[in-house]
Protein backbone atom coordinates (compact mmCIF):
# COMPACT_ATOMS: atom_id res chain seq x y z
CA UNK A 1 0.00 0.00 0.00
CA UNK A 2 1.22 3.50 -0.73
CA UNK A 3 2.63 5.32 2.28
CA UNK A 4 0.60 8.45 2.97
CA UNK A 5 2.52 11.43 4.21
CA UNK A 6 0.61 14.58 5.10
CA UNK A 7 2.88 17.21 3.55
CA UNK A 8 3.31 15.68 0.22
CA UNK A 9 0.94 14.03 -2.25
CA UNK A 10 0.70 10.27 -2.50
CA UNK A 11 3.96 8.49 -3.10
CA UNK A 12 3.83 5.49 -5.49
CA UNK A 13 6.39 3.17 -6.69
CA UNK A 14 6.64 3.28 -10.50
CA UNK A 15 5.13 -0.11 -10.67
CA UNK A 16 2.27 0.85 -8.35
CA UNK A 17 1.44 3.89 -10.41
CA UNK A 18 1.63 2.02 -13.63
CA UNK A 19 -0.75 -0.58 -12.35
CA UNK A 20 -3.06 2.20 -11.11
CA UNK A 21 -3.13 3.73 -14.54
CA UNK A 22 -3.56 0.34 -16.15
CA UNK A 23 -6.60 -0.41 -14.06
CA UNK A 24 -7.99 3.01 -14.69
CA UNK A 25 -7.70 2.58 -18.41
CA UNK A 26 -8.81 -1.00 -18.60
CA UNK A 27 -11.84 -0.38 -16.50
CA UNK A 28 -12.93 2.38 -18.80
CA UNK A 29 -15.54 0.95 -21.10
CA UNK A 30 -14.92 3.81 -23.49
CA UNK A 31 -11.44 2.45 -24.11
CA UNK A 32 -12.24 -1.19 -24.71
CA UNK A 33 -13.94 -2.82 -27.65
CA UNK A 34 -13.20 0.20 -29.75
CA UNK A 35 -12.25 0.86 -33.35
CA UNK A 36 -9.54 3.27 -34.37
CA UNK A 37 -8.84 4.61 -37.80
CA UNK A 38 -5.28 5.46 -38.79
CA UNK A 39 -2.34 4.81 -41.04
CA UNK A 40 0.20 2.12 -40.25
CA UNK A 41 3.80 3.15 -39.63
CA UNK A 42 6.85 1.52 -38.01
CA UNK A 43 5.46 -1.88 -38.90
CA UNK A 44 7.36 -4.89 -37.57
CA UNK A 45 6.35 -8.50 -37.97
CA UNK A 46 8.42 -10.08 -35.24
CA UNK A 47 9.86 -13.59 -35.55
CA UNK A 48 7.57 -14.53 -32.71
CA UNK A 49 4.70 -13.95 -35.12
CA UNK A 50 3.39 -10.89 -33.28
CA UNK A 51 2.99 -7.61 -35.12
CA UNK A 52 4.09 -4.28 -33.72
CA UNK A 53 3.21 -1.03 -35.38
CA UNK A 54 2.10 2.51 -34.86
CA UNK A 55 -1.20 3.95 -35.98
CA UNK A 56 -1.01 7.59 -36.75
CA UNK A 57 -2.87 10.49 -38.21
CA UNK A 58 -1.61 14.02 -38.80
CA UNK A 59 -1.79 14.92 -35.11
CA UNK A 60 -1.14 11.81 -33.04
CA UNK A 61 0.33 8.37 -32.79
CA UNK A 62 -0.88 5.17 -31.13
CA UNK A 63 1.29 2.16 -30.37
CA UNK A 64 -0.33 -1.09 -31.41
CA UNK A 65 0.36 -4.77 -30.97
CA UNK A 66 -1.40 -7.60 -32.76
CA UNK A 67 -0.58 -11.03 -31.49
CA UNK A 68 0.07 -13.96 -33.69
CA UNK A 69 -3.23 -15.64 -32.88
CA UNK A 70 -5.07 -12.54 -34.04
CA UNK A 71 -3.03 -11.67 -37.14
CA UNK A 72 -3.15 -15.25 -38.46
CA UNK A 73 -6.75 -14.53 -39.41
CA UNK A 74 -5.80 -11.59 -41.59
CA UNK A 75 -6.55 -12.05 -45.31
CA UNK A 76 -4.23 -9.23 -46.23
CA UNK A 77 -0.78 -8.20 -45.14
CA UNK A 78 -0.57 -4.98 -43.10
CA UNK A 79 2.14 -2.67 -44.32
CA UNK A 80 3.50 0.79 -43.76
CA UNK A 81 1.35 3.54 -45.18
CA UNK A 82 -1.78 1.43 -45.30
CA UNK A 83 -4.93 3.06 -43.99
CA UNK A 84 -6.69 0.65 -41.64
CA UNK A 85 -9.37 0.39 -39.03
CA UNK A 86 -8.25 -1.57 -35.99
CA UNK A 87 -10.56 -3.12 -33.42
CA UNK A 88 -9.41 -3.91 -29.91
CA UNK A 89 -8.79 -2.53 -26.45
CA UNK A 90 -6.47 0.03 -25.00
CA UNK A 91 -4.07 -1.59 -22.56
CA UNK A 92 -0.94 -0.63 -20.70
CA UNK A 93 2.37 -2.33 -21.21
CA UNK A 94 3.69 -2.11 -17.72
CA UNK A 95 7.34 -2.89 -18.46
CA UNK A 96 7.69 0.30 -20.48
CA UNK A 97 4.86 2.21 -18.99
CA UNK A 98 3.15 2.89 -22.26
CA UNK A 99 -0.39 2.52 -23.30
CA UNK A 100 -1.09 0.75 -26.47
CA UNK A 101 -3.84 -0.77 -28.49
CA UNK A 102 -4.23 -4.53 -28.32
CA UNK A 103 -5.49 -5.12 -31.89
CA UNK A 104 -7.82 -8.07 -32.36
CA UNK A 105 -9.00 -7.33 -35.88
CA UNK A 106 -8.01 -5.11 -38.72
CA UNK A 107 -9.70 -3.96 -41.93
CA UNK A 108 -8.17 -1.95 -44.70
CA UNK A 109 -9.77 1.46 -44.61
CA UNK A 110 -11.74 2.33 -47.74
CA UNK A 111 -11.48 -0.94 -49.68
CA UNK A 112 -12.38 -4.40 -48.48
CA UNK A 113 -9.80 -6.54 -46.79
CA UNK A 114 -10.10 -9.27 -49.39
CA UNK A 115 -9.75 -6.79 -52.19
CA UNK A 116 -6.67 -5.43 -50.50
CA UNK A 117 -5.27 -8.91 -50.08
CA UNK A 118 -6.07 -9.76 -53.67
CA UNK A 119 -4.30 -6.69 -54.99
CA UNK A 120 -1.30 -7.29 -52.80
CA UNK A 121 -0.88 -10.92 -53.79
CA UNK A 122 -1.49 -10.09 -57.42
CA UNK A 123 1.22 -7.45 -57.34
CA UNK A 124 3.65 -9.69 -55.51
CA UNK A 125 3.13 -12.71 -57.79
CA UNK A 126 3.28 -10.54 -60.86
CA UNK A 127 6.65 -9.20 -59.73
CA UNK A 128 7.83 -12.74 -59.13
CA UNK A 129 6.90 -13.69 -62.67
CA UNK A 130 3.98 -15.97 -61.84
CA UNK A 131 1.86 -14.45 -64.61
CA UNK A 132 4.50 -14.23 -67.33
CA UNK A 133 3.07 -15.10 -70.71
CA UNK A 134 6.40 -16.64 -71.70
CA UNK A 135 6.06 -19.47 -69.17
CA UNK A 136 2.47 -20.31 -70.06
CA UNK A 137 2.28 -23.86 -71.29
CA UNK A 138 0.38 -24.58 -74.50
CA UNK A 139 -2.62 -26.90 -74.29
CA UNK A 140 -2.35 -30.24 -76.10
CA UNK A 141 -4.57 -30.33 -79.20
CA UNK A 142 -5.90 -33.82 -78.45
CA UNK A 143 -5.69 -34.61 -74.76
CA UNK A 144 -6.15 -38.26 -73.90
CA UNK A 145 -6.52 -37.68 -70.20
CA UNK A 146 -8.02 -34.61 -68.59
CA UNK A 147 -7.57 -33.92 -64.89
CA UNK A 148 -10.43 -32.10 -63.19
CA UNK A 149 -10.13 -30.44 -59.82
CA UNK A 150 -13.43 -29.22 -58.44
CA UNK A 151 -16.21 -30.12 -56.07
CA UNK A 152 -17.70 -33.52 -56.67
CA UNK A 153 -21.11 -32.13 -55.88
CA UNK A 154 -22.66 -29.31 -57.77
CA UNK A 155 -23.34 -28.33 -61.33
CA UNK A 156 -19.78 -27.45 -62.27
CA UNK A 157 -18.51 -31.01 -62.62
CA UNK A 158 -21.60 -32.04 -64.56
CA UNK A 159 -21.31 -29.06 -66.86
CA UNK A 160 -17.70 -29.90 -67.62
CA UNK A 161 -18.36 -33.60 -68.15
CA UNK A 162 -21.36 -32.88 -70.38
CA UNK A 163 -19.37 -30.59 -72.59
CA UNK A 164 -16.51 -33.07 -72.87
CA UNK A 165 -18.89 -35.96 -73.57
CA UNK A 166 -20.61 -33.98 -76.29
CA UNK A 167 -17.49 -32.52 -77.89
CA UNK A 168 -14.88 -35.23 -77.64
CA UNK A 169 -15.76 -38.33 -75.64
CA UNK A 170 -12.51 -40.08 -76.54
CA UNK A 171 -10.88 -38.97 -73.33
CA UNK A 172 -10.25 -40.31 -69.90
CA UNK A 173 -11.17 -38.11 -66.99
CA UNK A 174 -9.27 -38.14 -63.72
CA UNK A 175 -11.23 -36.34 -61.07
CA UNK A 176 -9.74 -35.03 -57.86
CA UNK A 177 -12.69 -33.92 -55.75
CA UNK A 178 -11.93 -31.05 -53.40
CA UNK A 179 -13.78 -28.55 -51.35
CA UNK A 180 -13.90 -25.29 -53.22
CA UNK A 181 -14.68 -22.88 -50.43
CA UNK A 182 -14.17 -22.41 -46.76
CA UNK A 183 -11.38 -23.28 -44.40
CA UNK A 184 -8.94 -25.81 -45.85
CA UNK A 185 -10.28 -25.59 -49.40
CA UNK A 186 -7.15 -23.86 -50.69
CA UNK A 187 -4.94 -26.52 -49.16
CA UNK A 188 -7.03 -29.28 -50.74
CA UNK A 189 -6.94 -27.65 -54.13
CA UNK A 190 -3.17 -27.10 -53.97
CA UNK A 191 -2.71 -30.68 -52.80
CA UNK A 192 -4.84 -32.04 -55.64
CA UNK A 193 -2.83 -30.09 -58.20
CA UNK A 194 0.38 -31.53 -56.77
CA UNK A 195 -1.03 -35.06 -56.71
CA UNK A 196 -2.04 -34.79 -60.36
CA UNK A 197 1.57 -33.88 -61.04
CA UNK A 198 2.91 -36.92 -59.23
CA UNK A 199 5.11 -38.80 -61.62
CA UNK A 200 2.92 -41.87 -61.85
CA UNK A 201 -0.02 -39.79 -63.05
CA UNK A 202 1.63 -36.81 -64.65
CA UNK A 203 2.75 -38.80 -67.65
CA UNK A 204 -0.79 -39.64 -68.57
CA UNK A 205 -2.58 -36.44 -67.59
CA UNK A 206 -2.33 -34.04 -70.50
CA UNK A 207 -4.21 -31.07 -69.16
CA UNK A 208 -6.05 -30.01 -66.02
CA UNK A 209 -9.12 -27.96 -65.29
CA UNK A 210 -9.36 -26.18 -61.95
CA UNK A 211 -12.92 -24.99 -61.60
CA UNK A 212 -15.57 -23.57 -59.34
CA UNK A 213 -18.97 -22.07 -59.91
CA UNK A 214 -19.88 -18.47 -59.24
CA UNK A 215 -19.96 -16.98 -55.78
CA UNK A 216 -19.04 -14.02 -53.63
CA UNK A 217 -15.44 -12.97 -53.28
CA UNK A 218 -15.39 -14.74 -49.91
CA UNK A 219 -16.69 -17.96 -51.46
CA UNK A 220 -14.12 -17.79 -54.27
CA UNK A 221 -11.36 -16.90 -51.84
CA UNK A 222 -9.61 -20.28 -51.84
CA UNK A 223 -8.56 -19.57 -55.42
CA UNK A 224 -6.86 -16.36 -54.28
CA UNK A 225 -4.69 -18.07 -51.72
CA UNK A 226 -0.92 -18.06 -52.27
CA UNK A 227 -0.64 -21.82 -51.85
CA UNK A 228 -3.04 -22.43 -54.73
CA UNK A 229 -1.14 -19.91 -56.84
CA UNK A 230 2.14 -21.67 -56.07
CA UNK A 231 0.75 -25.12 -56.89
CA UNK A 232 -0.64 -23.88 -60.20
CA UNK A 233 2.65 -22.14 -60.95
CA UNK A 234 4.67 -25.25 -60.22
CA UNK A 235 2.44 -27.64 -62.15
CA UNK A 236 4.13 -29.33 -65.10
CA UNK A 237 0.69 -30.11 -66.53
CA UNK A 238 -1.00 -27.21 -68.30
CA UNK A 239 -3.88 -25.81 -66.25
CA UNK A 240 -7.05 -24.11 -67.38
CA UNK A 241 -8.62 -22.08 -64.60
CA UNK A 242 -12.35 -21.47 -64.54
CA UNK A 243 -13.42 -19.93 -61.29
CA UNK A 244 -16.73 -18.20 -60.86
CA UNK A 245 -18.57 -16.30 -63.54
CA UNK A 246 -17.10 -14.45 -66.43
CA UNK A 247 -16.68 -11.28 -64.39
CA UNK A 248 -14.95 -13.00 -61.49
CA UNK A 249 -11.19 -12.97 -61.64
CA UNK A 250 -9.00 -14.87 -59.23
CA UNK A 251 -5.27 -15.20 -58.67
CA UNK A 252 -5.61 -18.78 -59.86
CA UNK A 253 -6.89 -17.44 -63.19
CA UNK A 254 -3.83 -15.24 -63.56
CA UNK A 255 -1.33 -17.98 -62.77
CA UNK A 256 -3.02 -20.65 -64.87
CA UNK A 257 -1.86 -21.31 -68.40
CA UNK A 258 -5.26 -20.33 -69.69
CA UNK A 259 -8.26 -18.67 -68.10
CA UNK A 260 -11.74 -19.75 -69.08
CA UNK A 261 -14.71 -17.50 -68.37
CA UNK A 262 -16.80 -20.43 -67.08
CA UNK A 263 -16.28 -24.14 -66.30
CA UNK A 264 -18.16 -25.13 -69.47
CA UNK A 265 -15.92 -22.83 -71.48
CA UNK A 266 -12.90 -24.50 -69.86
CA UNK A 267 -14.11 -27.87 -71.12
CA UNK A 268 -14.50 -26.41 -74.59
CA UNK A 269 -10.98 -25.04 -74.49
CA UNK A 270 -9.53 -28.33 -73.32
CA UNK A 271 -11.06 -30.80 -75.78
CA UNK A 272 -11.53 -30.30 -79.50
CA UNK A 273 -14.96 -30.43 -81.11
CA UNK A 274 -15.38 -33.87 -82.64
CA UNK A 275 -17.72 -32.50 -85.31
CA UNK A 276 -14.97 -30.20 -86.45
CA UNK A 277 -12.48 -33.04 -86.27
CA UNK A 278 -14.78 -35.28 -88.29
CA UNK A 279 -15.09 -32.56 -90.89
CA UNK A 280 -11.34 -32.19 -90.88
CA UNK A 281 -10.93 -35.94 -91.37
CA UNK A 282 -13.55 -35.85 -94.14
CA UNK A 283 -11.69 -32.98 -95.76
CA UNK A 284 -8.45 -34.92 -95.59
CA UNK A 285 -10.20 -37.99 -96.96
CA UNK A 286 -11.55 -36.02 -99.91
CA UNK A 287 -8.15 -34.53 -100.49
CA UNK A 288 -6.72 -38.05 -100.38
CA UNK A 289 -9.19 -39.21 -103.05
CA UNK A 290 -8.47 -36.20 -105.17
CA UNK A 291 -4.72 -36.63 -104.85
CA UNK A 292 -4.74 -40.32 -105.73
CA UNK A 293 -6.97 -39.63 -108.72
CA UNK A 294 -4.65 -36.87 -109.79
CA UNK A 295 -1.61 -39.10 -109.31
CA UNK A 296 -3.20 -41.93 -111.29
CA UNK A 297 -4.21 -39.48 -114.01
CA UNK A 298 -0.67 -38.11 -114.09
CA UNK A 299 0.73 -41.63 -114.33
CA UNK A 300 -1.75 -42.46 -117.09
CA UNK A 301 -0.72 -39.38 -119.02
CA UNK A 302 2.91 -40.21 -118.55
CA UNK A 303 2.21 -43.74 -119.75
CA UNK A 304 0.41 -42.36 -122.76
CA UNK A 305 3.37 -40.16 -123.53
CA UNK A 306 5.66 -43.14 -123.27
CA UNK A 307 3.27 -45.22 -125.34
CA UNK A 308 3.40 -42.58 -128.00
CA UNK A 309 7.14 -43.01 -127.94
CA UNK A 310 6.84 -46.77 -128.27
CA UNK A 311 4.23 -46.62 -131.07
CA UNK A 312 6.23 -44.13 -133.06
CA UNK A 313 8.09 -46.75 -135.25
CA UNK A 314 4.78 -47.69 -136.88
CA UNK A 315 4.12 -44.10 -137.46
CA UNK A 316 7.62 -43.66 -138.71
CA UNK A 317 7.22 -46.57 -141.06
CA UNK A 318 4.18 -44.81 -142.47
CA UNK A 319 6.27 -41.71 -142.67
CA UNK A 320 8.98 -43.61 -144.47
CA UNK A 321 6.42 -45.14 -146.79
CA UNK A 322 5.20 -41.77 -147.71
CA UNK A 323 8.71 -40.50 -148.05
CA UNK A 324 9.55 -43.40 -150.28
CA UNK A 325 6.51 -42.62 -152.42
CA UNK A 326 7.58 -39.09 -152.61
CA UNK A 327 11.10 -40.08 -153.57
CA UNK A 328 9.64 -42.42 -156.12
CA UNK A 329 7.54 -39.66 -157.55
CA UNK A 330 10.50 -37.38 -157.68
CA UNK A 331 12.51 -40.13 -159.29
CA UNK A 332 9.89 -40.64 -161.93
CA UNK A 333 9.69 -36.99 -162.65
CA UNK A 334 13.43 -36.75 -162.86
CA UNK A 335 13.70 -39.78 -165.08
CA UNK A 336 10.94 -38.52 -167.36
CA UNK A 337 12.66 -35.21 -167.54
CA UNK A 338 15.92 -36.85 -168.36
CA UNK A 339 14.24 -39.02 -170.97
CA UNK A 340 12.84 -35.93 -172.53
CA UNK A 341 16.27 -34.40 -172.64
CA UNK A 342 17.72 -37.53 -174.09
CA UNK A 343 14.93 -37.67 -176.58
CA UNK A 344 15.75 -34.17 -177.68
CA UNK A 345 19.44 -35.03 -177.88
CA UNK A 346 18.54 -38.10 -179.83
CA UNK A 347 16.47 -36.28 -182.40
CA UNK A 348 19.27 -33.78 -182.77
CA UNK A 349 21.69 -36.62 -183.23
CA UNK A 350 19.25 -38.18 -185.71
CA UNK A 351 19.29 -35.04 -187.73
CA UNK A 352 23.04 -34.94 -187.61
CA UNK A 353 23.15 -38.56 -188.43
CA UNK A 354 20.81 -38.03 -191.31
CA UNK A 355 23.01 -35.29 -192.55
CA UNK A 356 25.92 -37.61 -192.38
CA UNK A 357 24.07 -40.56 -193.95
CA UNK A 358 25.87 -42.22 -196.86
CA UNK A 359 22.54 -42.18 -198.67
CA UNK A 360 23.05 -38.50 -199.13
CA UNK A 361 26.27 -39.26 -200.87
CA UNK A 362 24.42 -41.77 -203.00
CA UNK A 363 22.06 -39.09 -204.15
CA UNK A 364 24.92 -36.98 -205.11
CA UNK A 365 26.03 -39.82 -207.38
CA UNK A 366 28.25 -41.81 -205.15
CA UNK A 367 27.52 -45.45 -204.65
CA UNK A 368 28.66 -48.18 -202.37
CA UNK A 369 30.36 -51.26 -203.70
CA UNK A 370 30.16 -54.34 -201.62
CA UNK A 371 31.57 -57.73 -202.05
CA UNK A 372 29.21 -60.62 -202.41
CA UNK A 373 28.34 -62.36 -200.30
CA UNK A 374 30.16 -60.79 -197.29
CA UNK A 375 28.97 -57.26 -198.07
CA UNK A 376 32.25 -55.76 -197.07
CA UNK A 377 32.71 -52.39 -198.65
CA UNK A 378 35.17 -52.24 -201.45
CA UNK A 379 37.54 -49.34 -201.04
CA UNK A 380 40.58 -50.57 -202.87
CA UNK A 381 41.30 -52.77 -205.91
CA UNK A 382 42.90 -55.30 -203.64
CA UNK A 383 39.47 -55.95 -202.18
CA UNK A 384 38.31 -57.61 -205.40
CA UNK A 385 39.44 -60.28 -207.70
CA UNK A 386 38.61 -61.05 -211.27
CA UNK A 387 35.17 -62.54 -211.97
CA UNK A 388 34.07 -61.98 -208.33
CA UNK A 389 30.53 -60.77 -207.87
CA UNK A 390 29.92 -57.34 -206.44
CA UNK A 391 26.87 -55.40 -205.43
CA UNK A 392 26.50 -51.71 -206.06
CA UNK A 393 24.18 -49.79 -203.83
CA UNK A 394 22.58 -46.71 -205.29
CA UNK A 395 19.79 -44.54 -203.90
CA UNK A 396 16.93 -46.72 -204.88
CA UNK A 397 18.39 -50.22 -205.21
CA UNK A 398 21.19 -52.63 -205.87
CA UNK A 399 22.98 -53.52 -209.03
CA UNK A 400 24.67 -56.89 -209.30
CA UNK A 401 27.86 -56.99 -211.41
CA UNK A 402 31.01 -59.04 -212.08
CA UNK A 403 34.60 -57.86 -212.13
CA UNK A 404 35.99 -58.15 -215.57
CA UNK A 405 38.87 -55.73 -215.27
CA UNK A 406 41.03 -54.39 -212.53
CA UNK A 407 43.14 -51.37 -213.15
CA UNK A 408 45.37 -49.58 -210.75
CA UNK A 409 45.15 -45.81 -210.69
CA UNK A 410 42.48 -43.38 -211.88
CA UNK A 411 43.57 -43.06 -215.55
CA UNK A 412 40.38 -43.32 -217.65
CA UNK A 413 42.09 -43.02 -220.93
CA UNK A 414 42.93 -46.64 -221.01
CA UNK A 415 39.19 -47.54 -221.39
CA UNK B 1 -3.48 -46.52 -69.46
CA UNK B 2 -3.28 -44.31 -72.49
CA UNK B 3 -5.98 -45.20 -74.90
CA UNK B 4 -4.64 -46.16 -78.28
CA UNK B 5 -6.21 -47.31 -81.48
CA UNK B 6 -5.16 -50.35 -83.33
CA UNK B 7 -3.61 -49.52 -86.65
CA UNK B 8 -3.96 -51.54 -89.84
CA UNK B 9 -4.91 -54.57 -87.81
CA UNK B 10 -1.27 -54.98 -86.96
CA UNK B 11 0.28 -54.76 -83.56
CA UNK B 12 1.44 -51.21 -84.12
CA UNK B 13 -0.37 -48.84 -81.79
CA UNK B 14 -1.07 -45.27 -82.67
CA UNK B 15 -2.80 -42.46 -80.83
CA UNK B 16 -5.68 -40.52 -82.35
CA UNK B 17 -3.51 -37.44 -82.54
CA UNK B 18 -0.72 -39.31 -84.32
CA UNK B 19 -3.19 -40.94 -86.70
CA UNK B 20 -4.59 -37.56 -87.64
CA UNK B 21 -1.10 -36.12 -88.00
CA UNK B 22 -0.03 -39.02 -90.23
CA UNK B 23 -3.13 -38.59 -92.34
CA UNK B 24 -2.29 -34.92 -92.82
CA UNK B 25 1.29 -35.82 -93.72
CA UNK B 26 0.18 -38.38 -96.29
CA UNK B 27 -2.17 -35.91 -97.96
CA UNK B 28 0.63 -33.38 -97.97
CA UNK B 29 3.07 -35.88 -99.48
CA UNK B 30 0.61 -36.85 -102.18
CA UNK B 31 0.04 -33.19 -102.91
CA UNK B 32 3.60 -31.95 -102.83
CA UNK B 33 5.89 -34.68 -104.05
CA UNK B 34 5.82 -36.72 -107.20
CA UNK B 35 5.50 -40.23 -105.87
CA UNK B 36 5.68 -43.37 -107.93
CA UNK B 37 2.28 -44.90 -108.55
CA UNK B 38 3.02 -47.85 -106.29
CA UNK B 39 4.18 -45.57 -103.56
CA UNK B 40 1.23 -43.24 -104.01
CA UNK B 41 -1.25 -46.13 -103.90
CA UNK B 42 0.38 -47.50 -100.76
CA UNK B 43 0.17 -44.06 -99.15
CA UNK B 44 -3.41 -43.72 -100.25
CA UNK B 45 -4.36 -47.05 -98.70
CA UNK B 46 -2.68 -46.07 -95.47
CA UNK B 47 -4.46 -42.72 -95.56
CA UNK B 48 -7.84 -44.33 -96.05
CA UNK B 49 -7.16 -46.73 -93.20
CA UNK B 50 -6.09 -43.85 -90.99
CA UNK B 51 -9.20 -41.82 -91.74
CA UNK B 52 -11.36 -44.86 -90.94
CA UNK B 53 -9.48 -45.37 -87.71
CA UNK B 54 -9.95 -41.75 -86.73
CA UNK B 55 -13.68 -42.01 -87.35
CA UNK B 56 -13.94 -45.31 -85.55
CA UNK B 57 -12.01 -43.87 -82.64
CA UNK B 58 -14.55 -41.08 -82.36
CA UNK B 59 -17.50 -43.40 -82.88
CA UNK B 60 -16.45 -45.98 -80.35
CA UNK B 61 -15.20 -43.56 -77.78
CA UNK B 62 -16.87 -43.51 -74.44
CA UNK B 63 -15.75 -41.10 -71.80
CA UNK B 64 -14.16 -42.87 -68.88
CA UNK B 65 -14.16 -41.25 -65.49
CA UNK B 66 -11.71 -42.14 -62.77
CA UNK B 67 -11.20 -40.69 -59.37
CA UNK B 68 -7.91 -39.81 -57.82
CA UNK B 69 -7.34 -42.00 -54.78
CA UNK B 70 -4.67 -41.61 -52.20
CA UNK B 71 -3.57 -44.67 -50.28
CA UNK B 72 -1.61 -44.04 -47.15
CA UNK B 73 1.33 -46.34 -47.11
CA UNK B 74 4.84 -46.41 -45.80
CA UNK B 75 6.89 -43.50 -46.99
CA UNK B 76 3.89 -41.33 -47.82
CA UNK B 77 0.74 -41.51 -49.81
CA UNK B 78 0.47 -43.47 -53.01
CA UNK B 79 -1.63 -41.98 -55.74
CA UNK B 80 -3.76 -44.07 -58.03
CA UNK B 81 -7.05 -43.76 -59.84
CA UNK B 82 -10.21 -45.77 -59.60
CA UNK B 83 -13.07 -46.16 -62.04
CA UNK B 84 -15.94 -43.97 -60.98
CA UNK B 85 -19.63 -43.83 -61.79
CA UNK B 86 -21.51 -40.58 -61.69
CA UNK B 87 -25.26 -40.32 -61.42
Amino acid sequence: MPVRQPSISMLYTVHELTRQIKHKIQDDSALSGISVRGEISNFTHHTSGHMYFTLKDEHSQLNCVMFRSANAQLKFRPERGLGVICNGDITVYEVRGVYQMMVRGMQPDGVGALYQAFEQLKKELSERGFFDEAIKKPLPPFPQTVGIITSQTGAVLHDILNVIRRRFPAVRIVLAPTRVQGEGAAAEIAHAIRQMNRSALAESIDVMIVARGGGSIEELWAFNEPEVARAVFESRIPIVSAVGHETDVTICDFVADLRAPTPSAAAELVVPDQEQIRQQIEGLREKLDYEIRRTIEACRNRTKDLERGVVHPKDRIDQFRQYIDELSRQMHTTVAHRMELHRKDLSMLGATLHALSPLNHLQRGYSIVQRVPDRSVVTTISDVSMDSDLQIRVTDGRIGCRVHKITEGWNDQED
Amino acid sequence: MIRRINYMSESEDITFEDALKQLEEIVHELDESELTLDNALAKFETGVALSRLCHRQLDDAEMRIEQLIEDDCEGGAEVRTEQMMLD
